[in-house]
């Protein structure tokens, strides 16, 4: 019926579509035979990194973590600067706040150094030297950029009765020391050999790395808060909302699966300062203990300072019978600091 | 008459020694400047023959009677008769001040130290005894005061790579050779400021919880039966 109407020109209506299609089919491919260049500048092709979810900028030479870590960078430098601007609209563009604010914002670096091969890190304590100050916690705080206003601090210190070391009288909201009859334990995370906090994560978000440091990888955390109950020690916290840091005293130096600005509900910890510590530097805590009571090194270095209280001194871990193979060495060294009571009545300390 | 003439300049220069000590963070940190009075050395030392077992030096306010170092003489460590040298373990160093030289100046006196504390030595050299830091080339350190107020060391580098670590402080920068044991009193920052967690007798919340929900659940088991009674 319908090739009535078609056979008027000649053709049937088949012939007519066939001729067409051919036309058609081999214009188009001449078309794209001539023109390949211009249409490959309108169409973008597909790249294999696109499809496997990597970025088309990525160099070959970056890893995953370093783009992570350079966009990171970028991120905080926006929020940095959008920071600084409110402080320098509130006290003034010439005030030392502003300034510093804007000086920390430029210096902002964020880092993915990866793990030296063959290091293997640990910290010893001299319990006979702590004093229990908490300058530690309280350095941490400032190193790792950790929440000014929820109280939290990685490194827990915690008194013990000298006699006896009864763990049931350990006291951690002690306000005055060095006392003759006590010994401080200060505790954060051991960065066990076993850790069980990472068998638990069911995300994986937290692992070890190759130098012996337990990372959080605070991207993939989902908060469920597995890994604080699993850790017998204690290490972990949890941020319950968006941390508050001044931007003022924000720490340039960030590793990304360490100080890196957090956000809200992921899990945080001690990471042996790893913005430090993988560049040849000393963690904060080591740094800032007055009495020189922390050494941190390379286990698998003969003239590291573990090595040496090791095999000097002789160490032990706390709660051994966990199994998790603590890299966190406690030992008591060769002197005491000496107790209080001598000097008491100089000077009430410097605060 | 010419001896009142060498002693005036030398008082006017001690007072702006003991001036100059109280400025500087570490001296006046750690050490009371007023026992110490800081002279150019050599102005006495060079013609003063200082021989024998001598254990009190008022003039320094030096007493060796008492102390952890109390079984020492003078000559224990300085090289009489000039006693602006001290010996080491195979040879000697010039007299160096802490709170007037500078750290590079003091790290030479730990070879001092070494003859009677090797041991310690040792473990300082391991970076197992004492303060550590870390450098980075071209960096600096700038000590500003942190969290709880606590003195906090901001290290400013360029890119925070290839740092090194090292011994922070010589021994003398904690240890008064002369006295020998550091007071731990003067090293106390402040007291943290966590409120202490209240009494145990006080917690009653659980309590009043536990009776109120065992109340509501009685009432509604009461009203449901009554409801499904009169259906």
């Amino acid at each position: 019926m319908v090739e009535d109407k078609a056979s008027g020109a000649g053709l049937t209506r088949r012939e007519l579509l066939k001729a067409m299609a051919v036309v058609g089919g081999a214009s188009t491919i001449s078309f794209i035979a001539i023109d390949r260049e211009k249409l490959r500048a309108v169409l973008k092709p597909v790249s294999l990194e696109e499809i496997l979810g990597l970025e088309a900028e990525a160099s070959a030479d970056e890893s995953e973590l370093e783009r992570k870590a350079r966009k990171k960078e970028e991120e905080i430098k926006k929020w940095c600067s959008r920071e600084a601007e409110k402080i320098c609209s509130a006290k003034g563009g010439d005030s030392p706040e502003c300034k510093e604010a804007k000086r920390r914002c430029s210096m902002v670096k964020v880092k993915a150094t990866p793990a030296k091969p063959g290091v293997r890190f640990a910290m010893a304590l001299d319990i006979n030297k702590c004093i229990g100050c908490r300058r530690c916690a309280y350095a941490c705080v400032m190193e790792n950029n950790q929440d000014r206003e929820m109280h939290i601090e990685w490194i827990k210190v915690v008194s013990v009765p000298r006699e006896e070391f009864e763990i049931l009288n350990t006291k951690l909201d002690y306000t005055k020391a060095p006392e003759k009859n006590m010994v401080y334990v200060p505790m954060a995370c051991m960065h066990c050999e076993d850790p069980p906090c990472v068998m638990v994560c069911p995300v994986r978000a937290t692992f070890k790395e190759p130098d012996g440091i337990v990372v959080i990888d605070y991207d993939r955390c989902i908060g469920c808060r597995y890994c604080i109950t699993a850790c017998p020690y204690g290490a972990r916290r949890f941020n319950w909302r968006k941390p508050t840091i001044p931007v003022t005293e924000l720490n340039p130096n960030m590793h990304i699966l360490g100080n890196v600005l957090r956000q809200p509900h992921v899990t945080e910890k001690c990471t042996w300062c790893i913005q430090r510590s993988r560049d040849g530097g000393v963690p904060a805590c080591v740094e800032v203990c007055p009495v020189g009571a922390r050494s941190f090194g390379d286990l698998n270095d003969p003239e590291s300072p573990i090595r040496r209280i090791i095999e000097e001194y002789g160490a032990f871990v706390l709660r051994p019978e966990a199994g998790t193979k603590p890299r966190f060495f406690y030992y008591f060294g060769p002197a005491r600091t000496p107790p209080r009571e001598e000097a008491s009545g100089k000077s009430g300390g410097e605060g | 008459m010419k001896h009142v003439t060498v002693i005036r300049p030398a008082l006017a220069l001690a007072f702006i020694a003991v001036l100059l000590a109280g400025y500087i963070a570490d001296a006046s940190q750690y050490r009371d400047p007023d026992k110490y009075q800081f002279y150019p050395c050599s102005q006495c030392h060079a013609t003063m023959k200082v021989t024998g077992m001598v254990k009190k030096q008022p003039f320094h306010g030096i007493d060796l009677t008492k102390g952890a170092h109390a079984g020492l003489y003078c000559v224990n460590c300085h090289a009489a008769p000039q006693v602006d040298r001290l010996k080491t373990r195979n040879g000697y160093v010039d007299i160096a001040i802490p709170g007037l030289m500078g750290h590079e100046e003091l790290m030479k006196l730990n070879k001092v130290c070494e003859r009677c504390h090797p041991q310690t030595y040792r473990d300082y050299m391991h970076l197992a005894h004492a303060n550590k830091t870390y450098t980075c080339s071209g960096g600096s350190v700038e000590i500003v005061k942190g969290y709880k107020g606590i003195a906090y060391d901001f290290h400013v580098c360029s890119e925070y790579k290839n740092l090194a670590m090292k011994p922070a402080k010589a021994c003398v920068e904690c240890h008064d050779p002369h006295v020998g044991v550091y007071p731990a009193i003067s090293i106390m920052p402040p007291h943290s400021e966590r409120p202490a967690p209240p009494p145990e007798e006080t917690i009653a919340y659980g309590l009043i919880a536990a009776v109120t929900a065992g109340l509501a659940l009685l009432l509604t088991s009461v009203a449901l039966a009554s409801h499904t009674s009169r259906q």
